[in-house]
């Protein structure tokens, strides 16, 4: 089943879409000329659809370098007079800060959509961040997307206002916004008909000083009346009684959460008639007169909102300019991290309405409770046959034979990683990191450790991300002489998103050949003397050259190739080739239950799981799971050679 | 566009499962099921690292009257448990007279076979624990029988195929085929619909 299928239905007709893809289609609906992104989730798959259909509709598209350069081809599409999308997750937008703080100043020409995707509850991100701050503090308009029944009409009128207010706007989703599906009705796609074209106009696209100081006041002004604008956008709309006891002002994603946990309280207690809504979608600029009218109409104001109470504090500062006694609540009574749900929510609304809470003393709940302390969480793990897996344990395996030879330090290594797949390196047996927070960092604090202490560095960073961020730090470590060594993970693409490429790759988002960049040739370059290449299936090599690396007076790159082996296999099944896989010889096996205990590859399981207390571990690899990689078999690992090539 | 008759249907679904077993993928033709039936659908995923055999929890939403993405605590219908230990982690979702459907092969996490302090609770702990709060708990044994099919991916097929032989979803089983049949990559179809039977059948035993 292609999803791209679903997208493109005929106007008119009720399709299943996510939220993600529902945004794609609003693309499309408004005539998109250009879209350049980075992937990371929640915010992935809407450049992914639209890579599928450019060629069809006529629109570029891209995979670009990382979000700065992404935002930078957006404004250039914009600058040419093209509707242009740039797509990224919430912690992509600090890359992208730059040029977008600047390119606010000039304004556009094209229509230019920001979508950022936010991740309250830290689903796949480091940070909950919350991006409405970055929208205000660089005087973007920020679109907050409530539902995804609405996301495609709102990301359609995205680029339509982006042009008509003349500045560009951000259109903010959630992991909850994007992830979910529902049935859509589809509108009229716009075959985007526009050639780029270059005006000439120095006072407004070279942003110097002189320019920059009349430009800001420009914006200030263009601000003001985006704020009057979005008094009348349907966006913005008001529910429920004419005047009520309490007035709700729901931003953003809490809105389905929010009514839900209204019509939870509503069947005995009409909580209708006492509660007016205002659902907010531009918590940048506020519609100030809109709201004014609002809070006139209520007794009482709550304002409902993720994470950082960001349209509270404005109102606040709005009601104290009115002069108004109405409390304006909220944090007060809503919790600042993660998603809020229907159960917190008709807490809070019992709460404020003083009426009895539904799930006060729930069963099921206590039921749910009562399981999470008997369950062990199940983390996600690298997947059985991943190259990750054999570089982590040769750097073990490494640091054992350097310890005991007493070269490399007596503290052993220090393992900065990066933002990935191998971030699951964390995880035991391998337990293979220790510092990770934003991308490119492994090789950038191993560069500044170099100079503060004493053990042996030894950084991870994966292809797509030494291309995004880590050439930078690479150079650094020449330039100031950091005597570290960098494992670059290269399985030929970006995987933790779902195989986009990269620049290694040799092919562009669209599928066109494109020259395939050397990872080894690019940090030779960098004046990096010790570069050695390694395939993830040679286990003694990655050993040996990580001890090499390690004691090499200088900075060291390791380039360990190996394909990701789920996308590698996929591409045989499809072909028809056969995919050897592994079993254990139970003739040879003598039951120690190394293998499983120190390579913690998910292929394998353990018989008689009941019998904790018995000694042996009668381990089995499940044929359907095992990836054929065949790294178990090494010495270190089953020195009874017990670990075969299935023959079947 | 939605039938007007069934817009006080309310029929809430949690799929529980991990990371490559196709709970997200069942959602989708379950959806789309709906969709067949002019039902309005809501659903939600938690699937950040699926792919890496961490936790998927599937929330579908048949009927109009839902808001909220998640389904609320207590108040599911029907959980299908493509992995038993992640249906019993959700357990709390559901009401008191839901219904359970389970595949009975337990999936052991790599962390419980390194740490000796952890234990994992074996299939017939996770049946009787469902058992002591629901009455209608139906084990099917999905993995094995997408094994005898040969191919084990359409466990989740068989486990859809029981589950619609409840009776209580409010798809038709003429939606489910149509979807069956039009969402899935033609050379996957005819399996699909024999697991999809073959599922059926074990819950008729069953009932």
């Amino acid at each position: 089943m292609s999803r791209a299928d679903a997208v493109l239905d005929a106007p008119g007709t009720r399709v299943f879409l996510t939220g993600n893809e529902a945004i794609a289609r609003g693309f499309l609906e408004a005539g998109v000329g250009s879209v350049s992104s980075y992937p990371g989730t929640p915010s992935t798959e809407i450049t992914e659809t639209l890579v599928m259909l450019a060629k069809t509709y006529g629109f570029y598209t891209e995979w670009s370098v990382n979000e700065k350069v992404a935002s930078e081809v957006a404004i250039a599409a914009s600058i040419s007079g093209l509707r242009a999308v740039t797509t990224m997750k919430g912690v992509g937008v600090n890359v992208a800060s730059e040029p977008f703080h600047a390119f606010s100043y000039m304004g556009v020409r094209g229509g230019l959509v920001l979508v950022d995707a936010d991740d309250p509850g830290c689903h796949s991100s480091h940070t909950e961040q919350d991006n409405r701050y970055f929208g205000r503090e660089a005087h973007l308009p920020v679109l907050e997307v409530g539902s995804q029944r609405e996301a495609k009409d709102m990301a359609a009128a995205a680029l339509v206002y982006s042009e008509e207010w003349g500045q560009p706007v951000i259109l903010r989703t959630t992991t909850r916004i994007g992830h979910s599906g529902s049935d859509v009705v589809l509108g009229e796609i716009a075959r985007q008909s526009r050639k780029g074209h270059f005006l000439r106009e120095p006072n407004h696209w070279v942003n110097l000083p002189a320019n920059a100081r009349r430009m800001r006041a420009e914006l200030i002004d263009r601000i003001a009346k985006i704020q009057i604008a979005v008094n009348d956008i349907p966006f913005n709309s008001i529910e429920g009684p004419k005047s009520a006891q309490w007035g709700f002002i729901i931003s953003g994603a809490a809105y389905g959460p929010a009514m839900e946990a209204l019509s939870l309280l509503d069947d005995e207690h009409q909580t209708r008639q006492k509660v007016r809504i205002f659902k907010l979608a531009t918590p940048f600029p506020l519609p100030t007169k809109k709201l004014e009218e609002f809070i006139d109409s209520v007794e009482n104001v709550l304002v409902v909102e993720e994470l950082e109470p960001f349209v509270e504090e404005q109102l606040g500062a709005m009601a104290n300019r009115l002069g108004y006694t109405k409390r304006i609540h909220g944090k007060d009574f809503i919790a600042r991290t993660g998603e809020l749900s229907t159960m917190a929510l008709t807490g809070t609304f019992s709460r404020v309405l003083e009426l009895p809470d539904p799930f006060e003393d729930s069963k099921a709940l206590e039921l749910m409770k009562s399981v999470q302390v008997e369950l062990p969480v199940r983390a996600p793990i690298l997947c059985a046959g991943c190259g990750h897996r054999s570089v982590f344990y040769a750097m073990n395996v490494a640091e054992r034979k350097l310890l005991k030879d007493k070269r490399g330090g007596d503290e052993g290594f220090v393992r900065p990683s990066d933002i990935g797949c191998y971030t699951l390196g964390f995880q035991p047996p391998l337990t293979a990191v220790d510092t990770h927070f934003c991308m490119g960092a492994s090789i950038g604090v191993s560069t500044g450790f170099a100079h503060f202490i004493d053990n042996s560095l030894v950084a991870t960073i994966g292809d797509s991300t030494f291309f995004h961020a880590g050439m930078p730090p690479v150079l650094n470590a020449v330039f100031n002489r950091a005597n570290i060594t960098a494992i670059i993970l290269d399985n030929q693409t970006t995987a933790m998103t779902g195989h986009q490429p990269h620049p290694g790759v040799g092919s562009t988002a669209s599928g066109e050949d494109t020259v395939a960049v050397s990872i080894a040739a690019v940090v030779k370059a960098l004046g990096v003397e010790f570069v050695r290449e390694v395939n993830t299936k040679n286990l003694t090599g990655l050993i040996d050259t990580i001890m090499e690396a390690v004691s090499f007076d200088g900075p060291a790159v390791i380039v360990a190739k190996g394909p990701c082996i789920v996308k590698y296999n996929r591409e045989l099944e499809r072909a028809g080739t056969k995919i050897q896989r592994y079993y254990i010889d139970e003739e040879l096996c003598t039951e120690c239950g190394k293998c499983l205990r120190i390579y913690g590859c998910p292929a394998m399981y353990r018989l008689e799981n009941d019998t904790e207390k018995s000694k042996k571990w009668k381990v089995r690899i499940n044929s359907s799971l095992c990836n054929g990689c065949g790294t178990c078999g090494h010495e270190s690992i089953c020195k009874f050679d017990a670990i075969k090539p299935l023959d079947d | 566009m939605v039938d007007e008759s069934k817009v006080e249907v309310n029929y809430d679904i949690v799929i529980a499962g991990m990371g490559g077993q196709g709970s997200i993928l069942a959602s989708y033709l379950l959806a789309e099921a709906a969709l067949i039936d002019k039902l309005p659908v809501l659903s939600t995923g938690d699937y950040g690292m699926a792919q890496r055999g961490g936790m998927v929890t599937t929330h579908l939403r048949l009927g109009s009257s839902a808001r909220s993405q998640k389904i609320p605590v207590g108040c599911a219908d029907l959980m299908i448990g493509c992995a038993p230990s992640e249906a019993l982690r959700n357990i709390g979702f559901l009401h008191e007279g839901a219904a359970v459907v389970l595949d009975t092969l337990v999936h052991i996490p790599i962390p419980v076979y390194i740490d000796k302090k952890l234990t994992y609770p074996t299939f017939d702990e996770i049946k009787a624990r469902f058992d002591t709060s629901f009455e209608k708990v139906y084990a099917i044994d999905a993995s094995t029988i997408a094994q005898e099919f040969g191919n084990p991916r359409i466990m989740n097929t068989v486990l859809l195929g029981a589950s619609l032989a409840l009776g209580t979803i409010p798809i038709s089983r003429a939606a489910m085929m149509e979807a069956l049949e039009s969402k899935l990559r033609a050379d996957l179809v005819q399996i699909n619909i024999d697991a999809f039977e073959r599922g059926e059948e074990e819950m008729i035993k069953l009932l």
